[in-house]
């Protein structure tokens, strides 16, 4: 069977810093895939390679068999790659519910209409896909209130569930768990647990607890480059993984 | 560049004006302007700007260009919209011939006063440690703050210097252009325009823009001058089309 | 039903009102001794302000240009009125609102290549643009600096009957009609799923793009709506007064309108009406006062430094969050 996703060899620099070096990842369908590294190891520059929001300097990343680099974010959203933030990205100004609205109507209408008389109401299966998507997240209870207003966890929460809406096959995760309380971080892993039967998942993330509770397969960066690939069990067991991050005292 | 540099260059031109003709001496005009705008540039910066920081770029757009309209209204009502006549300094009088082009006296030292006055910038911005805080700053301000550097008063020496250069450009382009009001608007919109030719960021494009620009106008005067001033927008136009960075821009600075 | 009316749950009641106040506003106006004259060109100001909002308020774009779309639609709308290229007003009027949406499409496929404070002075400087070709190379259609005198009114002929409009209280009507039909049109565009768009890119562009809608296009499309609303205006501006002014297309004119906009509350859609209405009222009023005639602009301008400072969302804005924290008191 092949990959979901497949990306190879992904350099990225930045005049001449190298932030990515020749880093490559196969991304099974249905698994949940954790991609560690100290800081400053590459993985928000990889995930952002992935994502369309930058453009690898060389190499290769195919979705579904399609050759995606180059494609920019908007359409690799569309083809059905969505992503949550590191820092929460949402419209501060609109309710909750009308935050969500913004990429169920790019699910459900296309990346641009003209449809300047229409109704947001008779947009076919909006209202079911906000509802589910607002219902997956826990925010049901606060569709009205302004996106700005909310607390930190229900931002994060309604970060994720931005994403969710695009009605992606593959999600990429950029710490979804930061800043969280336990109870919310335990909230999220629930949620993520839950999703795997209908999506993809690719997460970067620093709780190591959450990384091994969740992850089928775990790719470590370091300096730009993957060290180590391989199941939690193949990860614990890995030396070089051990002496460059889970004994570090870089560990935050 | 902010929208209210057209009232500040308005301001400068009318202060400098006033020392100059009161006084009979350029050299108290150039200071006049330089002071006068300084120091509004410090008030306005105090009491306004900087409760602006923090809020959308719009909202700086849209306060930058009201005080505009306030700088140049107060203008008008002191000094009304009557054209005032700015003489050239004596030492500045006659013209000068270089190879076969005859020059006036006073737009060459114009030329002198703008590099003495870029040189003064550049090393201000590249060269001390107001403008190193000033360029870390707007790329992290937390760090710089945690640092226990006074990032506020940095940021208000720049705008006032920014105002104050404003001030001065009003003064000795005086005697060139009829001094009124509305003086300002029209230099800040062609400021823009050498902005975008020479590239947005760019100290050596601001220059490089504003030779071009005065060339494509001097040219197009010759030939069809009807044209000249919608040539220059062409002009602008076009490397928006062939090169959105401007002539020396850089990608990724806009 | 989760979703509700998205962003808007006020149902019919404002088209409702605002008929009403078209309805009223001449009687208001003469109830303080102020002609119907005014009251018109309160109204063109508040359609030229609708583009202006829905690109400012709604999309979070601000054009210091529009004039240019102002112009465009003027000077094309009386030039074929003046040369009878066309049998009516309205002909004129939709051939000068597609004119000056043309050139919007133009200035936005460019202007749009940049954000911020730069698209802001891009279009200043299109705006400028638009005013020197006005100015010289296309005098013979727009007469320079003395502009086009002789713009015929509108008066419609069909067999037996003559519909005319050309009293002042006719124009009125006309202009007023007219507003109405372009209110009621941006309001279902704010309402639609396009409009839902335009706001989340007032909000935050990079996460609407990230989440697949083609930002650009959105905008460009917003843009030349804008322009399009500026050319219906300018179009009737030239109507109302039997004349055409080259001032139309200057500086000023854009500053002013974005000013307007500002006053009156942006993202409201009837905030620039209330805005023009603030600003051509108070220029008024204080123009008749001998010792503060002069500085009437220098008080605006006051007035809208602070407005920005302290009051964001303008005077309907105001309204609206005042409204709301009353409401729940009932």
């Amino acid at each position: 069977m092949s990959a979901m996703l497949e990306a190879r060899d992904l350099t990225k620099r930045f005049g001449g810093l190298t932030a990515v070096d020749h880093a490559s990842l196969a991304v099974e369908q249905g698994s949940i895939t954790a991609l560690i590294g100290p800081n400053g190891a590459g993985k928000t520059t990889f995930f952002k390679m992935l994502a369309g929001e930058i453009a690898p300097t060389s190499g290769e990343i195919d979705f579904k068999g399609e050759r995606i680099n180059g494609y920019g974010v908007a359409r690799v959203s569309r083809l059905g790659i969505g992503k949550s933030h590191q820092i929460t990205q949402i419209f501060p100004n609109l309710t909750v519910a009308e935050n969500v609205v913004i990429p169920a109507l790019a699910a459900l209408r296309g990346g641009f209409r003209a449809d300047i008389f229409g109704s947001v109401r008779r947009v076919g299966g909006l209202d079911e896909l906000v509802e589910r998507t607002l219902a997956q997240v826990g925010l049901l209870d606060r569709t009205g209130v302004r996106a700005g207003e909310l607390a930190y966890g229900e931002k994060r929460c309604l970060e994720i569930g931005l994403a969710l809406a695009t009605e992606p096959q593959l999600l990429l995760l950029d710490e979804p768990a930061a800043g969280m309380s336990p109870t919310e971080t335990a909230e999220t892993v629930d949620l993520i647990q839950r999703l795997r039967a209908t999506v993809t998942i690719v997460i970067v993330e620093h709780d190591m607890d959450v990384v091994f509770g969740l992850a089928d397969n775990i790719m470590v960066m370091q300096n730009g480059a993957t060290i180590a690939y391989g199941t939690p069990d193949v990860i614990r067991a890995d030396a070089r993984v051990r002496d460059a991050y889970l004994g570090g005292a870089d560990d935050e | 560049m902010n929208f209210a540099h057209g009232g500040l260059f308005t301001v400068g031109a009318y202060a400098g004006w006033l020392a100059y003709t009161q006084y009979d001496s350029f050299a108290l005009g150039i200071v006049a302007a330089i002071v006068v705008t300084f120091v509004l540039g410090v008030v306005i910066e105090r009491i306004l700007i900087r409760q602006y920081y923090a809020r959308p770029k719009e909202d700086q757009i849209l306060v930058t260009f009201g005080l505009g309209i306030v700088l140049v209204e107060t203008v008008r009502a002191i000094f009304t919209a009557q054209n005032k006549l700015v003489p050239t300094p004596p030492w500045a009088e006659g013209s000068v011939q270089i190879a076969d082009l005859v020059y006036p006296q006073y737009r060459l030292d114009v030329v002198g006063i703008v590099i003495v006055t870029l040189a003064v910038v550049w090393l201000i911005v590249f060269k001390t440690r107001l403008g190193l805080i000033v360029r870390a700053g707007i790329d992290d301000s937390l760090i710089v703050e945690m640092l226990g550097i006074d990032i506020g008063r940095a940021f208000m020496l720049v705008f006032a210097l920014g105002a104050a250069v404003a001030g001065l450009a009003g003064f000795v382009d005086s005697p060139i252009l009829a001094l009124t009001p509305d003086v300002g608007t029209a230099v800040l919109v062609q400021s823009f325009v050498v902005i975008v030719i020479g590239g947005v960021g760019s100290f050596g494009g601001a220059i490089v823009g504003g030779i071009v620009a005065g060339e494509i106008i001097s040219l197009t005067s010759v030939f069809a001058p009807d044209w000249a001033q919608v040539a220059l927008y062409l002009a602008m136009a076009l490397v928006l089309i062939v090169r959105p960075q401007g002539l020396l821009g850089v990608v990724g600075r806009a | 039903m989760i979703l509700g009316p998205v962003g808007d749950r006020t149902g019919w009641k404002v088209e409702g009102a605002t008929a009403l106040f078209l309805v009223l506003f001449p009687a208001l106006l003469a109830l303080f001794g102020v002609g119907t004259d005014l009251g018109t060109r309160i109204l063109i100001l508040g359609l030229f302000g609708i583009g202006v909002d829905l690109i400012f308020g709604y999309t979070g774009l601000l054009s210091f240009g529009q004039a240019a779309f102002y112009g465009t639609g003027g000077f094309i709308t009386a030039n074929l009125l003046i040369h009878h290229n066309v049998p009516n007003a309205l002909g004129a009027l939709a051939i000068g609102t597609l004119g000056a949406a043309l050139a919007g499409a133009l200035v936005g496929s460019l202007a749009l290549r940049q954000v911020g404070i730069y698209f802001a002075m891009l279009t200043l400087a299109f705006g400028q643009l638009f005013y020197f070709l006005e100015n010289s190379p296309l005098r013979a259609y727009t007469g320079s600096e003395n502009g086009l005198p002789g713009v015929p009114k509108a008066i419609f002929t069909a067999g037996p009957w003559t519909l005319d409009f050309s009293s002042s209280l006719g124009m009125y009507v006309f202009v007023a009609m007219i507003y109405f039909g372009g209110f009621f049109i941006a309001r279902r565009i704010v309402r639609s799923p396009f409009g839902a768009v335009l706001r989340a890119i007032r909000e935050n562009p990079e996460r609407a793009l990230a989440v697949g809608h083609r930002v650009p296009r959105y905008k460009l499309v917003a843009f030349t709506i804008a322009a399009a609303y500026g050319g219906l205006a300018g179009g009737l501006l030239g109507i109302f007064q039997g004349y055409m002014p080259p001032e139309a297309f200057t500086i000023d004119q854009s500053g002013e309108i974005i000013v307007m906009t500002v006053i009156g509350g942006p993202g409201t859609l009837i905030g620039p009406l209330v805005g023009a209405g603030v600003w051509t009222l108070l220029r008024q009023g204080l123009q008749n006062i001998d010792v503060i005639a002069g500085i009437w602009k220098l008080i605006l301008g006051i007035v809208f430094v602070l407005l920005i400072t302290g009051f964001r969302r303008g005077l309907v804005g105001a309204a609206i969050a005042l409204a709301g924290r009353l409401r729940p008191a009932r």
